[in-house]
């Protein structure tokens, strides 16, 4: 089994909600942080951050990575990581397979790639390279995109499926980034949720986007949508039960909201993974008909 | 350089400098035209950048107004690249630029309160460390007293000043009445440490910033006597220090004392 088990329902840990987190418990199961703010020498953020980990478990999340990046990978960064790792204890460590910058510079966006065997090769290698750093596997997610690009031989998710299996990285699967993806690029979002290798889908995300017409833009500012709680639902029926978080960066609500917003991602799960329970078990009754009609 | 190094250094020259190369790489559609696509990701990095310094200079912000602070974002961000991993970081230039730049420096209240809330910005995520205990130096032998140097909190920040930025800066956070702003005939010292999660500035004498920058520079207490003494005479040289010392150590700015 290459993937931990689920932790359950979580959220992202945001400034806003700090002092609630700590004071009124809530029915939160775990939560992701993001890593970049606690690369800190000192004061409160980690401090709160500290106590929080005391109550829940946390997953660290980073946007500065830039693991697609023809650059070199920034040690710095990865010490920093390693070192904050080692203070928190995370249950996991995951980015972006994206690029941020070249030449020094980072743009503090998460841009896409070129899905080329030549970006496929230097991304493994260094995913190779960031794990044997941390010493332990990494969880890289799909983003959100907006352009093509001439030279991409391969689908997004292919690209996803091989890079993962070459480098042996788990997933963080957002749902609402295939769904922005799958309308700006005009794809079936379905066929990109079957080829993710289920096996490696170690965590899922879930966000609001804002709609353009035409297209959708990755925002993060408001609630799931409909859609992509189908592609949840579909997502889970596939891959299992897998630890969920809602990520909300923008518009920040009262954490009792995205709590209730929990709540429907709790309940869609149960609805899923008990239908997909009955399949499993239907598939096996059907797969062996014999050994029933012998049983006793 | 590589087909991936060529298609991203376009890319980013599209993003920090408007170049149109990264176009030969890409593909729109007729829904949604290669203008359109491109748009967003440059929209998203110049107002990423722009909230990054709201966030890092909200008084700032708030003196400006929405309109204007978006003006001087634009004009910084598209000055400024980030060499940074922590968006945090972005923006330790900003009062240079304001210095700098000739609209900005007409009006030099706008650098000097931005050099503040940098300064703060950093008292806050500074290092932690435990300070000295109050009775600590109480069993330090007399006669090694004189020798005594010590070691800084790391969120100790010094800043001389020539308006009366923290308290424009405390009604702009505060959202309070803003004071009538002032040049003072001559700078305030000012300093601005975290005791424990709490950050505090306060303003200083010229007599304890001097011997507060010396002490940190290294000057051990008899020397801070000796000093002291230059100006209140021999006799209550020793005692004011002891005063400074002691306030010192109140307050958490020392860490550790130690004999040479």
């Amino acid at each position: 089994m290459l993937i931990r088990p689920s932790l359950g329902f979580g959220l992202g840990l945001r400034v806003e909600h700090y002092e609630s987190v700590l004071a009124e418990r809530p029915p939160v199961d775990w939560f992701e942080v993001l890593t970049e703010n606690y690369l800190v020498p000192g004061g409160k953020p980690l401090d709160y951050l500290m106590r929080v980990r005391e109550r829940y478990p946390v997953a660290m999340h980073g946007v500065s990575l830039s693991i697609g990046s023809s650059a070199p990978l920034d040690r710095e960064y990865l010490r920093q990581v390693a070192a904050l790792a080692a203070r928190v204890q995370p249950e996991w460590i995951s980015d972006h397979l994206c690029w941020t910058g070249v030449a020094g510079r980072n743009t503090h966006d998460l841009l896409p790639l070129p899905y080329t065997e030549e970006a496929l090769e230097h991304v493994a290698a260094r995913v190779r390279q960031v794990q044997d750093m941390l010493g332990r596997r990494i969880l890289l997610e799909n983003v959100s995109s907006y352009v093509t690009f001439r030279d991409s031989a391969l689908t997004e998710w292919q690209f996803l499926a091989q890079l993962a299996e070459r480098a042996d990285c788990l997933i963080l699967l957002d749902v609402n980034n295939i769904y922005v993806s799958a309308v700006n690029h005009e794809f079936d979002p379905y066929d990109y949720l079957n080829a993710v290798p289920a096996e490696r889908v170690q965590q899922i995300h879930l966000a609001g986007h804002e709609d353009h017409g035409s297209y959708l833009v990755d925002t993060h500012d408001t609630a799931v949508c409909d859609p992509v709680w189908e592609l949840y639902a579909a997502a889970l029926r596939r891959c299992g039960a897998v630890s969920t978080m809602i990520e909300r960066d923008d518009h920040i609500p009262p954490l009792s909201e995205l709590c209730a917003e929990l709540g429907r991602a709790r309940a869609l799960a149960r609805d899923a993974l008990g239908a997909a329970a009955a399949e499993r078990t239907a598939a096996a009754l059907g797969a062996a008909p014999q050994s029933t009609a012998v049983a006793p | 350089m590589s087909s991936l190094a060529r298609v991203q250094s376009d890319f980013q020259d599209h993003l920090l400098r408007g170049s149109e190369a990264v176009r030969a790489h890409l593909l729109g559609t007729a829904r949604v035209p290669l203008e359109t696509r491109l748009g967003i990701y440059a929209g998203a990095y110049g107002s990423r950048l722009t909230d990054a310094l709201r966030s890092n200079y909200p008084a700032l912000a708030a003196l400006l107004g929405e309109a204007d602070f978006a003006a001087l974002g634009a004009d910084y961000v598209r000055t400024h690249d980030s060499p940074f991993f922590s968006i945090r970081n972005y923006g330790d230039g900003l009062p240079e630029f304001l210095v700098q730049q000739a609209t900005y420096a007409e009006v030099p209240l706008l650098a000097e309160l931005a050099r503040w809330e940098w300064t703060l910005g950093t008292v806050f995520d500074a290092a932690d460390a435990t300070p000295l205990a109050v009775g600590a130096l109480a069993r330090t032998p007399p006669a090694r007293w004189a020798q005594l140097s010590f070691e800084w909190h790391p969120s100790v920040r010094r800043i001389a000043l020539a308006w009366n930025v923290p308290q424009l800066w405390q009604a702009l956070t505060r959202g309070e009445e803003r004071p009538e702003l002032v040049l003072l005939p001559e700078p305030i010292e000012w300093l601005a440490w975290r005791q424990e999660l709490r950050s505090c500035f306060r303003s200083l004498s010229r007599s304890e910033a001097a011997a507060l920058d010396a002490a940190r520079a290294g000057d051990c207490f008899g020397e801070l006597c000796e000093r002291l003494g230059a100006e209140l005479g021999e006799h209550a040289a020793p005692a004011q220090a002891a005063t400074l010392l002691r306030a010192w150590v109140d307050a958490g700015l020392i860490v550790a004392a130690r004999t040479a």
